[in-house]
């Protein structure tokens, strides 16, 4: 049977849309697996040179050991200190986040509406964030003490600066072929708004959140440096007080994942709300 | 000074006034309404002073009437349009767009635009895309996927329906504007160029899906163009506008010729005529 006879190969052919998808797909997931094998074997091989120099090249006393660390982190899981930090630091990253995105977001749709008055505040806005943000810590830490409402409060300032910036700038540049659209359709301000706006804004909105989240989680862990009884960013510092080394490199570990974490499930986050964007366009 | 709309029940009053007769017979139509611009000028600033666009119009498009609008590039199509849609305030005269009087649903709104850069929202599919106009005011979400999903099928895109504009051909996204605009059943439809970029077969496909549809639901139809023969074989008048400022230069009534018109009908000598006197109006040597 000859290629142009066979029907069910002749259809593929006249069709490569709904052939390509799946041989795509699974090119894609095979390239996946063969990715985290490399990865997975460097980092072992790391961590097995590691292990290996610890006493015989390097100081185990300032650069621990793999197995020690892996013992601290386990300790920390078993009596439930793990959980007991990193709670605190969600909570504030939660609070700090949510509040922040939701003001910035609130107050960039105002802006829209007047877009004189936010053309005029956004330089003072701008202005205020160029102060460093940990610099604020100290008098945060005057006005409300120890407690989360500092850790909140940052987190809050860092989320609300990168979304506000990000919301305005989008929510303005709305292009002038939807919103004639929706003049054409006698949509009110709302439904221009939630329908249009928001939607043709949301490039901007995802990479504001994939670039806000980490820092956000950052900003809370400064402020728990800087004073604080619980949370990630005190058992750093706890650590290094006591000069425990292992549980230092553990608490740095916790960091890294929970900020790598984080990083992941906002991109995951962008690539579900831009999955309209062709991939080559992202 | 503005751009006016008025209701159902306002029709006799103003169908009373209605501008010089156009010659174009009114024909039975189940959603066509008349479109009446009077006395419309435009002047836009500029940096180097105002530019006159638009001086004098006066038109009068019947219900169900197929009108094009032809000009060199410059001659104000566009922004006339622009106005009749609504899109854009005329410095002076009024447009006034009078539904049929047994316009379906009030709710909806009376105007549709389709534009060479398609509207569609590129975070809808085409059914959603289609259903958007409806989903605005008030239709159930049931009533408006079936009516989304009958007018997809009617432009040919019933497989296509959960596919996003990025997925889709121009002609595709096109047939998608068409059908969006149709789901409402408007008033009047305006189209400024809106086959331009396509290629020649699919710009035959849209003439003659366009003019069923128009057959079909009796909509008023202004359609810009700078294509004489696209112009010719579609309307049932043809405007020729001048230039600086620009202003209504003569009028061709085609009503005598049947539609759809094919290829060898507009070679006849009386077809031929007609083409001659609109690229002499335009200013081509003929």
């Amino acid at each position: 049977m000859s290629v142009l006879t066979d029907p069910k190969l002749s259809t593929e052919l006249d069709n490569p849309a709904t052939l390509l998808p799946e041989r795509r797909r699974a090119a894609a997931g095979r390239s996946w697996l063969v990715k985290a094998a490399q990865h997975t074997l460097v980092v072992a091989v790391f961590l097995a040179a590691w292990q290996y120099a610890s006493g015989r090249f390097v100081d185990p006393l300032l650069i621990t050991d793999p197995v020690s660390v892996g013992r601290q982190l386990l300790e920390w899981t078993e009596n439930g200190l793990l959980l007991f930090h990193l709670s605190f630091t969600l909570q504030a990253l939660f609070f700090g986040f949510v509040s922040g995105a939701v003001a910035a977001l609130l107050l960039a749709v105002v802006f829209t509406r007047l877009p004189r008055l936010g053309r005029f505040t956004e330089t003072y806005i701008i202005a205020f964030n160029a102060i460093p943000n940990i610099a604020l810590v100290p008098i945060f830490i005057v006005w409300f003490g120890f407690g989360i409402e500092t850790k909140i409060l940052m987190g809050y300032l860092t989320a609300s600066f990168i979304i506000f910036i990000a919301a305005f700038q989008g929510l303005r540049n709305t292009e002038a072929r939807y919103l004639e659209l929706a003049r054409i359709l006698e949509a009110n301000t709302v439904q221009t708004l939630l329908k249009i706006r928001i939607w043709a804004a949301m490039p901007f909105l995802a990479s504001a959140v994939k670039m806000a989240l980490p820092k956000t989680a950052l900003a809370v862990v400064i402020a728990e440096f800087l004073g604080s009884n619980r949370g990630v960013g005190y058992l750093v510092v706890r650590a290094s007080n006591l000069l425990d080394i292992p549980a230092l490199f553990a608490a740095v570990v916790v960091l890294t994942v929970l900020v790598q974490t984080l990083s992941l499930a906002a991109a995951f986050l962008e690539s579900r709300l831009l999955r309209w964007i062709p991939k080559e366009k992202r | 000074m503005t751009t006016t709309e008025q209701r159902p029940r306002a029709t006799a009053e103003t169908s009373g006034t209605a501008a010089a007769g156009t010659g174009a017979p009114d024909r039975a139509t189940r959603s066509g309404g008349e479109i009446l611009i009077q006395g419309v000028g435009h002047v836009f600033p500029s940096d180097t002073g105002p530019v006159e666009a638009l001086r004098d119009i006066d038109l009068r498009i019947a219900p169900g009437e197929f009108v094009s609008l032809v000009g060199t590039s410059g001659c104000g199509k566009s922004t006339l349009l622009n106005i009749v849609a609504g899109l854009l305030s005329p410095t002076r005269g009024t447009v006034t767009i009078t539904p049929a009087a047994q316009d379906a649903d009030a709710r909806l709104p009376r105007r549709a635009y389709i534009t060479q850069d398609d509207r569609l929202l590129p975070w809808r599919t085409a059914v959603q895309n289609v259903a958007f106009p409806l989903e605005l005011h008030g239709v159930g979400k049931r009533e408006r996927l079936a009516r989304a999903h009958e007018l997809l099928d009617r432009v040919g895109l019933a497989d296509f329906a959960q596919r996003r504009p990025s997925e889709l051909s121009g002609g595709m996204r096109q047939r998608v504007s068409i059908a969006q605009a149709l789901v409402y059943r408007p008033a009047v439809l305006l189209m400024d160029e809106p086959f331009g970029a396509l290629d020649a077969w699919t710009r035959e496909s849209l003439h003659e899906l366009l003019l069923d549809v128009q057959a079909e639901l009796g909509t008023t139809t202004v359609l810009v163009t700078h294509d004489v023969f696209e112009a010719m074989g579609l309307s049932d008048r043809i405007i020729t506008l001048a230039p600086r400022p620009g202003r209504i230069l003569r009028e061709y009534v085609l009503t005598d010729i049947p539609r759809p018109r094919s290829h060898r009908e507009l070679q006849t000598p009386h077809f031929v005529e007609i083409h001659e006197q609109i690229r002499a109006d335009l200013g081509f040597r003929t």
